[in-house]
């Protein structure tokens, strides 16, 4: 049978017998007679000298990861780039496709030649109420798309301008990266 | 004048980094490290150059050092750390060829040829025998005359810890000797 060697549940609050006694003299004895090893030359030198190998592979170490974590910050710029490129081609595609563009060019001509014949065509206006307010309905909601769709064309612009550059604009720099882990 | 800690040392001094100040600490201190090596079993090299990992890591977090304890805690404190590493490494990479240097080495001392230094080596045999923490509390105990309350520090640990693995190095020690009839 296996000997239990864990101490009793109060084994520190033991007094120690006789024969504890005449161990712990046994062992004292013995271990304070060993000789003290040989005391090696130039420890501290050694010691320095590993610090520093330690220390520049640790700083090579860390310029490798965050090499690697500013290749990854770049290529998560670029595929949002092209996320953003496609959705706008996406947004675009379909307001060619309803014709939304092609109003917009007649909104912005039709503009020009009112305001060359506001004064003649006051008369006339008060007799079409309905049909003057419904285009320019029309013509609010395609200045808003419109708007957008330049203000996302410029936001592009830029990503692509700052990731042409070697770096990722806002909060994905590599260093921001490099405090994720 | 930069801040004194025991022994005389400039603290300000280690943790710019001065080589003279470090090596008046390695000075201080190597004894108490390399026993440490030695009660775990490293000889020669093995034991130099642990204590060479001890020192690089204290040179190397110095200026961390807050002062909340003893220098020379902190220092055994790490000294506790990186010995045991070492020794893991070394046991690993030379598949347990320390048996047989040791027994050269029984034959070879002339300690060996009295009694009273038979003794004295097969106990320190039984203590290279522990595990890391026993053989640490009990070369800080017997050896060195380090308190509970003080080891308790060192290996960072309540002191009821620290008597219940002095208890279990005890036991199995006197096992060891028993079985070698060098204690009844």
């Amino acid at each position: 049978m296996k000997k239990n060697n864990d101490p009793p549940f109060d084994a520190e609050l033991q007094i120690p017998g006789p024969d504890d006694a005449a161990f712990d003299l046994v062992l004292q004895t013995a271990l304070r007679a060993r000789p003290e090893p040989e005391i090696p030359l130039d420890l501290a030198g050694k010691a320095m000298r590993l610090a520093r190998t330690r220390e520049s592979a640790e700083l090579q170490r860390r310029a490798e990861r965050l090499a690697r974590q500013r290749w990854w910050a770049q290529m998560t710029g670029i595929a949002a780039a092209v996320l953003i490129g496609a959705i706008l081609a996406g947004a675009a595609h379909r307001l060619w496709t309803r014709g939304d563009i092609t109003s917009i060019a007649a909104a912005v001509s039709s503009s020009d030649s009112d305001s060359a014949t506001t004064a003649t065509s006051t008369a006339a206006a008060t007799s079409s109420d309905d049909t003057s307010s419904s285009s320019a309905t029309t013509t609010g909601s395609t200045g808003i798309v419109a708007s957008v769709f330049v203000g996302e064309l410029l936001l592009t612009g830029m990503l692509l301008a700052s990731l042409s550059r070697g770096g990722v604009p806002g909060p994905w720099t590599s260093e921001a990266v490099a405090g994720l882990y | 004048m930069g801040e004194s800690v025991d022994e005389n040392l400039d603290l300000d001094a280690l943790r710019r980094g001065n080589p003279r100040a470090f090596a008046r600490l390695v000075e201080l201190h190597q004894p108490v490290v390399l026993g440490l090596c030695q009660s775990m079993g490293l000889r020669g090299a093995d034991s130099d150059d642990a204590a060479a990992e001890v020192f690089a890591a204290v040179f190397r977090s110095i200026a961390r050092f807050e002062g909340r304890s003893a220098l020379a805690t902190w220092i055994y404190r790490i000294a506790c750390r990186v010995i045991p590493k070492v020794r893991r490494r070394y046991r690993a990479a030379s598949s347990q060829q320390p048996d047989e240097t040791q027994a050269d080495e029984n034959q070879e001392t002339p300690l060996e040829r009295t009694s009273r230094n038979e003794i004295n080596a097969r106990v320190w045999t039984a203590v290279e025998s522990l595990d890391d923490r026993s053989a640490i509390v009990v070369e800080m105990f017997y050896r060195r005359g380090l308190s509970v309350e003080q080891i308790g520090q060192v290996i960072d640990c309540p002191s009821g810890t620290v008597k219940t693995l002095l208890f279990r190095a005890r036991v199995r020690l006197k096992e060891v000797l028993s079985r070698q009839e060098i204690v009844s």
